[in-house]
């Protein structure tokens, strides 16, 4: 086959995120975006092509609106510290404003959880199931360093909490620091798809000019290596499909990601800076 | 879609640079109050674009007024030379919406953010409306020079030092010529617009919803409304500046 009718087909860069769902979640390429760098899919810089990508994964939506801390964003060198919060007008306003988009959405729309609570968690996902469109569901389980015992325990009853409630295709996003271990106990549960690593980690910056500080989630290239490092580690045993998430902002990046054992990659805040570069990378992966 | 500009004048203004870029017309059709988002270069330090407001367009170029080189990014771009090409993203947002029978527009603004307020200025001479600028700045040094305005333009100043008119001059300018105007913009901090709410509304005793426009005093960092970071309080709610914005009507604005 050549370069222009895989191109056509697509059939080189066919993944499936779930293999071991019923249904499964396949994309046409491996490049997706990260949570929340879209928005609900509704903000997109101009130039960028939603339909050309894998698919990309929604900002948060919790049961009911979450509207605390005000979003910020702070610059560090060669990143930024991003405070986004769980901001969001709940899941049923989500589904009504975004549903008819998602429903267009060439791309495949997998829609961020965000909450603790188990009985939420279930409540957002059963809406979700019934809303065209959503191919499937991303949350965050595990805090930095809550690998041991006690956080399993809760991680696994958010992660039933959402199987239960709905039948679609589960990524769970991990922090790097999760410890094989843990890892391990997550995946032998069944309970999830595929594991994104990772949950950006968290971030202060302070000037002394000033004395002001400022938090948030740490995205950034320096994170490249890091969760190519740990990629590395986990792909000879998880049997789960990896997702690298964090730090890719080259094609190179994302190659290096793909080549040590992630099934995909998602591109974060580069995007804001160079919204070509998930096509630039789908265009070479298709050769 | 990204779009590249070519710098083709670099000339000092003020403590700060004029640039023009020859562009090509999709970024031409950047309207007073809407912005571009730059790259500042190819190293991811400093690592987001930054918004720029054009002060004119022409037919095949864009002008910048680029004054604070406090921001690391604006002062990469102050370090371009004449045939560096550019890397932008635009138009982005909404900007001001000027009615037909608006004939005689104030424009009120902090130096550092007057930019949009430039661009709106040219466009209502276009159309020969009359214009009062009114320019608040730390120094006189931080203001434009009343040599870069049309001579058709009432140009008044204010320092915080009271090199060039009193800190407080700026609010009795206001008291005076608002009630001349038939429509006001606005560009500055959160507290330089609650002054010009405060003097409109001691004004004017009808609501001036729809005689005021400002541009909300927010970062614009991704440009598309993913960030939240450029949230407004309208009172009715919050709205992405990038998106509904960055001008609102004045009236609406919780600052």
């Amino acid at each position: 086959m050549s370069a222009a009718q895989r191109r056509e087909s697509g059939a080189a860069s066919l993944v499936n995120l779930a293999p071991r769902h019923k249904v499964g979640l396949t994309l046409a390429n491996p490049v997706l975006l990260a949570a929340g760098v879209v928005g609900y899919g509704d903000a997109v810089l101009p130039g960028l092509a939603l339909g050309r990508l894998g698919g990309f994964v929604t900002a948060p939506v919790t049961r009911r609106p979450w509207r605390e801390a005000l979003p910020q964003v702070a610059e560090t060198t060669g990143g930024l510290l991003w405070q986004r919060g769980l901001w969001n007008p709940g899941v049923r306003v989500v589904v009504r404003d975004y549903g008819p988009l998602w429903r267009r959405s060439r791309a495949p729309v997998i829609v961020h959880l965000a909450g603790d609570d188990p009985d939420e968690l279930a409540a957002v996902a059963a809406t979700l199931e019934q809303t065209p469109g959503v191919a499937g569901l991303e949350l965050d389980l595990l805090t930095p360093y809550q690998d041991e015992a006690g956080g399993l325990e809760e991680a696994a009853e958010q992660a039933l909490a959402v199987r239960s409630a709905a039948d679609l295709p589960i990524l769970a996003r991990v922090p790097l620091s999760t410890s094989d271990e843990a890892v391990q106990a997550l995946v032998e549960r069944e309970l999830i798809d595929a594991l994104v690593l990772a949950q950006p980690p968290q971030g202060l910056r302070y000037r002394p000019a000033d004395g002001l500080a400022a938090t948030g989630h740490l995205h950034g290239r320096a994170l490249a290596p890091l969760l190519a490092a740990r990629i590395a580690e986990l792909a000879g045993w998880v049997g789960l499909p990896l997702v690298a998430c964090g730090g890719i902002h080259s094609l190179e990046d994302a190659l290096a990601c793909l080549a040590v054992g992630a099934a995909a990659v998602q591109i974060d805040t580069a995007l804001w800076v160079d919204p070509l570069l998930p096509e630039r990378i789908v265009e070479a992966l298709e050769g | 879609m990204t779009l590249t500009a070519v710098l083709t004048e670099r000339t000092e203004l003020g403590q700060g640079l004029l640039l023009r870029v020859q562009a090509r017309p999709e970024l031409l059709a950047c309207r007073p109050g809407q912005f571009l988002l730059l790259r500042c270069g190819p190293d991811w330090t400093p690592y987001l674009r930054r918004a720029l407001f054009p002060v004119d367009a022409g037919h095949d170029s864009l002008v910048f007024w680029i004054d604070s080189l406090a921001d690391e990014g604006i002062a990469w771009l102050s370090r371009r030379r004449v045939g560096d090409v550019l890397d932008l993203i635009g138009p982005l947002g909404k900007g001001f919406a000027l009615q037909a029978q608006q004939r005689r527009l104030l424009l009120v603004g902090q130096a550092a953010q007057v930019a949009p307020l430039l661009a709106l200025m040219q466009v209502q001479l276009s159309r020969q409306g009359s214009v009062v600028l009114l320019l608040q700045a730390p120094t006189a040094a931080a203001l434009l020079p009343p040599g870069a305005l049309p001579p058709s333009v009432e140009y008044y100043t204010a320092t915080d030092d009271g090199s060039a008119g009193s800190a407080d001059a700026l609010d009795s300018l206001l008291g005076e010529v608002t009630p001349w105007a038939d429509a006001l913009a606005a560009a500055g901090s959160p507290a330089f617009l609650r002054q010009v709410q405060r003097r409109i509304a001691a004004t004017r005793p009808e609501p001036y919803r729809g005689f005021a426009q400002a541009v909300a005093p927010v970062p614009l960092p991704c440009g598309s409304g993913a960030c939240l970071a450029c949230l407004v309080d309208t009172g009715r709610g919050h709205h992405r500046a990038c998106q509904r914005g960055p001008v609102f009507d004045l009236a609406e604005l919780v600052l």
